[in-house]
């Protein structure tokens, strides 16, 4: 047990300081595993191994939990562009790359691919954590994971079976798609049959095992390797509402061993060279540049996203996927990856993964807007004063402009959702796609003379700079929280609590629907 | 890499275990016996007996472990103060009298020799897996009979290490003599002593800034604390203690802090995961011969573990002046042997002190025992009323027998919360919500994952995922009036409503991405909360005050 201590005191020291730091934990349990083995800690191999095994069983059924197709349907087209070109780009750019750095053969292959899927586990965590984000970028960038994780585990069952033959490939991948059926099918159904049945969590955790472990054996009974099972797994019990059961089931264990996978895949990187390093830099800067601008771009074309939610979704994937350590130690296992490039893998995709915060943050997506050679610009609306600007319309934007056109005024809005502004569009409202916050679409909607501005930002950032940018113009904006709004009231604008509104019409409901609760029986005597 | 073995055995028990644990279900069957039953049957069926690997060796020594960490986390020092006197006395007369009633029917039996002591002691053990098992899966941890039982297990336990670091001087010849094995004692009772001491220090002056740090995040928070029970287990480890002992008192020493019921909800899945593993095991290993000899031995020793160690225990609870329905309880849950006296016959047999036989003995006698307390506990209540109508609790002394008059402390605070309202998210809204409905008059319960969230509410409150049923259950959420989630995560907000569709409990809940209410609509959300549509009409009324809107007619 000495050993499995150890993993989970250095998984502890990763917790903390990603805690500390707002890091994500995956690349320091990397770290922590890594400074563990070679600062001198003697490792039994069996023991690593026995940890991987659990952990990457836990990781695939994890990853697959995540990506219900639900939350992605009205994407699917753009999610299959996206997802498919960036690992078709990345991973070309990549083999380009690998070629020029010395490696041939599989070892420049495993690389490539390595360099061309991101990371569903780092990016839904960043999801999560972000306001208002699990709307169309976000939604999008789920369904562009679940594109990448199929090839990965279509090219897992692929290199598996290569030397083997071609009929093997070919059977490998009839087992896949049979077990895939099966997983479409469980996904579609499952929610009818847990709807029927009542069982205690205990029971529920179990049947969750049970279904993870015989998707395991079947894929190893089909000869593909029992992981695609796994995530197979995941993905047949990821819809509503099993997908949120199950997550609430086996968080503590997934959190557990996923913890104690990544300090131990780091426990099995060698310490790399100088050579290894640069060449792992090199890596690190061609997901970072070709990552971000392909997505970009066809998120924009083909997804309809604005520039700034496009260049979001850019940043949110550079960086390489927990599917690149798990083909890295497929490859170390069949012994056609060299270790060093195992190293390569992993240090890359403790590099990106650790940069993904920095990159992924709305302030760094309006810098770089300033830099987007496709924006949007629209002729400037004539007669633009005295207006009312509408800054984020949104899907309730409606309730807005509705009072404000009965009573006469001009009505300007702004929003990056091509869809909301095609349909103002067609109500002959004047609507500008574009990034609300950005100096010169407020310029371009006449903000500086317009009567009154109304806004409505997830990002409070982005409020404080509207309100920075408009002197003198009065400027409400509606936030959710107590804290925004006295910040915004603090940088001289009005703010409106949708909470405590939320909260009143609450009560009233409450008053009118739920009866007072019975008052207590005086004692006798 | 991937070691399919490992995963195939693993598999084999997990599946094994599920499809008894549905059966057991529909018949009634205490989930133990169910998990013993599944090793049983897999095991031959399978071969997994000649193939357990280390891998699984290893969970079955975390399960335990993580059981014993989760019982000290619910022992906090008051509790402690209760029922440590009498678990001392309870435990060390329980496990005097036992040894000698044991000894002394196994010599009445035939067996002579170090074997009458060896399954005196074997025999004296009570299981502190399948009563703590008992004890969570049945939410009576915090019962007076649960805290004297663990009390007593704990003793026992103590009394174990003692006897393993006896029987190990002894089976390697003990080359030093008598004095080596008093040393050998005195180093281990050392050991502990000086290890309680330092780890009740850290509870008191190490832990709290660290883990107040990091309860602002559930995982760091949960892996932390795992962090410091396997730092006190390998300490165990090196002073050649127990590792349960090293993991209960690293939970004592946690359930010091603000979050530790948190915490035992976290680390409960963990510990359901890998006990249902080391009872499967359990089972796998268990051997049987077909004479009829054997079977007769077998059934004689679970006769006394039954009827003997329960009246044993039930006479001592009743002479520390507890009611005997407390003391019934006590007696009842620990009336079976220890997975302790496997490996205690196991080094035995090992010392050339115990025959094969007799060793395999123990698991039949495991089983029985195993399984007819967990059936017993299962139906306490009604065996009590039995025993009671029956007058065969009169041998024990009065019904009340505690000096003072006074019944026995606290039996749970389970006193059922009912038609109050479960508030889900401590934002601003749902602090709003809070004070509000409280000062309606309202009982409300706010629930969030941030401890800070949580201050300065005028209700009660409760840390911890309400993603996990065990939270929502105990703020009981079935027999609340209203749910209320004001939450921002869709897949919660929908497993919310699920949830409370399950139980019949309406709910409101927080719509914030107009897109996606279809989830909410399914389920009949009955009062559906949209504060960007309300935070619109408060703007309306801003703007009439501005004049920018005409003011509304009438």
């Amino acid at each position: 047990m000495t050993w499995l201590a150890l993993l989970v005191l250095a998984a502890a020291g990763a917790f903390a300081l990603s805690h500390w730091l707002n890091l994500p934990v995956i690349p320091l349990l990397i770290l922590f595993g890594f400074g563990l083995s070679n600062g001198g800690v003697p490792f039994d191999q069996d023991a690593l191994d026995t940890a991987l095994d659990l952990g990457l069983a836990f990781l695939l059924f994890t990853a697959g939990l995540e990506l219900n197709p639900q939350r992605f349907a009205r994407y699917a087209g753009a999610v299959l562009w996206v997802g498919s070109l960036q690992f078709l780009v990345v991973g070309l750019a990549g083999l380009g790359l690998a070629s020029l750095l010395g490696y041939r053969g599989l070892g420049a292959l495993f690389l490539s691919v390595s360099l061309a899927t991101s990371s569903t586990l780092v990016v839904v965590r960043r999801l999560q954590v972000t306001p208002g984000s699990m709307t169309s970028y976000g939604r999008l960038v789920i369904g562009v994971l679940l594109v990448q994780d199929v090839i990965m585990i279509l090219l897992m069952v692929t290199l598996g079976k290569l030397p083997e033959g071609t009929l093997a490939v070919a059977q490998g991948l009839g087992g896949l798609t049979l077990l895939i059926g099966v997983a479409v099918g469980l996904q579609r159904w499952a929610p009818g049959i847990i709807r029927r049945t009542k069982l205690d969590e205990e029971a529920w955790l179990l049947i969750t095992l049970s279904i993870l472990f015989a998707f395991a054996g079947a894929a190893a009974a089909l000869g593909i390797p029992p992981l695609t099972g796994a995530f197979l797994a995941g993905f047949a019990l990821s819809s509503f509402p099993i997908g949120g059961l199950v997550r609430g089931l086996v968080g503590s264990l997934t959190t557990f061993f996923l913890a104690v996978f990544f300090t131990a895949l780091g426990a099995k990187v060698a310490i790399p060279t100088w050579a290894m390093f640069t060449d792992a830099l090199a890596c690190v800067a061609l997901v970072l540049i070709v990552t971000p601008l392909l997505v970009t771009a066809v998120a924009e074309w083909k997804g309809g996203l604005s520039s700034r939610k496009a260049i979001a979704s850019g940043l949110l994937l550079a960086q390489t996927s927990e599917f690149a350590l798990v083909l890295g130690l497929f490859g170390l296992q069949e012994a056609n990856l060299p270790p060093e490039v195992f190293s390569i893998i992993a240090l890359v995709a403790v590099v990106t993964m650790t940069l993904t915060p920095f990159l992924a943050n709305d302030d760094l997506a309006r810098r770089l807007l300033h830099w987007h050679p496709l924006r949007r610009r629209l002729p400037t609306v004539s007669d633009l004063s005295d207006h009312v600007l509408i800054l984020g319309f949104g899907p309730s934007g409606h309730w807005v402009v509705k009072p404000l056109l009965a009573a006469g005024h001009h009505v300007v809005a702004v929003d990056h959702d091509p869809v909301i502004v095609n349909q103002l569009r067609e109500r002959q409202i004047p609507c500008i796609l574009g990034d609300a916050s950005d100096e010169k679409v407020l310029e371009l909607a006449g903000a500086k003379s317009a009567k009154i501005v109304l806004a409505s930002m997830s990002e409070l950032p982005d409020a404080l700079n509207v309100i920075r940018m408009l002197p003198g113009v009065p400027v409400i904006i509606r936030v959710f929280e107590e804290a925004d709004a006295q910040a915004i009231e603090r940088a001289g604008g009005s703010a409106v609590l949708n909470s405590l509104a939320a909260a009143d019409a609450f009560m009233e409901w409450h008053a009118s629907s739920c009866p007072p609760p019975p008052s207590p029986v005086p004692p006798s005597g | 890499m991937v070691n399919q073995a490992f995963l195939e055995h693993l598999g084999v028990m997990v599946i094994g275990a599920t499809a008894f644990l549905w059966l057991a279900r529909r018949l009634g069957i205490p989930t133990i016996v169910a998990y013993l039953l599944a090793g049983l049957v897999i095991g031959p069926w399978t071969g997994l007996l000649d193939q357990t690997t280390e891998a699984t060796d290893l969970i079955t020594e975390m399960g335990i472990v993580l059981l014993l960490f989760l019982v000290g986390l619910e022992l906090t020092f008051e509790k402690i103060r209760e029922v440590g006197k009498v678990a001392l006395v309870a435990g060390s007369a329980q496990v005097a009298l036992s040894v000698v009633g044991g000894a002394g029917f196994c010599w009445l039996m035939g067996f002579r020799g170090s074997a009458v002591w060896i399954l005196g002691f074997a025999l004296a053990f009570s299981s502190t897996v399948v009563v703590v098992k008992m004890l969570v899966s049945r939410a009576e941890s915090h019962t007076l009979f649960g805290q004297i039982a663990v009390g007593v297990l704990l003793v026992q336990d103590i009394v174990v290490v003692l006897l393993l670091t006896v029987l190990g001087a002894l089976g390697q010849g003990s080359n030093g003599g008598a004095m080596d094995l008093v040393q050998s004692v005195l180093i281990a009772m050392g050991g502990m002593i000086a290890l309680l001491a330092m780890v009740l220090a850290a509870a008191r002056f190490l832990l709290p800034k660290p883990m107040a740090w990091g309860s602002r995040s559930p995982e760091t928070l949960f892996i932390m604390s795992l962090c410091w029970c396997f730092a006190v287990v390998m300490a165990t480890h090196v002073l050649h203690l127990s590792h349960e002992i090293g993991a209960f008192i690293a939970g004592v020493s946690l359930a010091q802090l603000p979050y530790s019921h948190d915490l035992q909800r976290r680390v409960q899945p963990l510990i359901n995961f890998f006990v249902a593993v080391f009872f499967v095991t359990l089972g796998v290993h268990m051997q049987f011969h077909g004479e009829i000899a054997f079977w007769t031995q077998a059934l004689l020793l679970s006769l006394f573990v039954l009827a003997g160690k329960f009246t044993i225990i039930m006479t001592i609870v009743v002479r520390l002046r507890f009611s005997i329905k407390t003391a019934f309880f006590s007696a009842l849950m620990l009336s079976q042997i220890s997975e302790f006296s496997f490996i205690l016959a196991g080094v035995a047999s090992r010392g050339g002190m115990l025959d094969a036989d007799s060793a395999s003995l123990l698991s039949v006698v495991g089983l029985i025992t195993i399984s007819i307390s967990s059936a017993a506990m299962a139906q306490k209540e009604r065996l009590f009323r039995l025993f009671e109508k029956r007058g065969w609790l009169g041998f024990f002394g009065p019904a009340t027998a505690r000096e003072d008059g006074a019944e026995d402390p606290a039996e749970p605070d389970t006193q059922a919360r009912q038609g109050h309202t479960v508030i889900v998210g401590m934002n601003t809204l749902g602090r709003e919500l809070a004070r509000r409905l409280t000062d309606r008059g309202q009982c409300v319960i706010g629930i969030d994952t941030d401890p800070r969230k949580l201050e300065n509410l005028p209700c009660d409150t409760l840390l911890g995922d309400a993603s996990m049923l065990s939270v929502l259950e105990e703020a009981h959420f079935e027999d609340a009036r209203l749910l209320v989630s004001t939450l921002h995560i869709a897949p919660m907000n929908d497993v919310l409503a699920y949830r409370c569709k399950m139980v019949n409990t309406p709910c409101s809940i927080h719509g914030f991405d107009l897109k996606a209410l279809n989830n909410l609509l399914d389920m009949d959300v009955c009062y559906l909360m949209v504060p960007k549509v309300d935070g619109i009409k408060r703007q309306n009324t801003v703007l009439r005050k501005m004049g920018i809107l005409p003011a509304k007619k009438g």
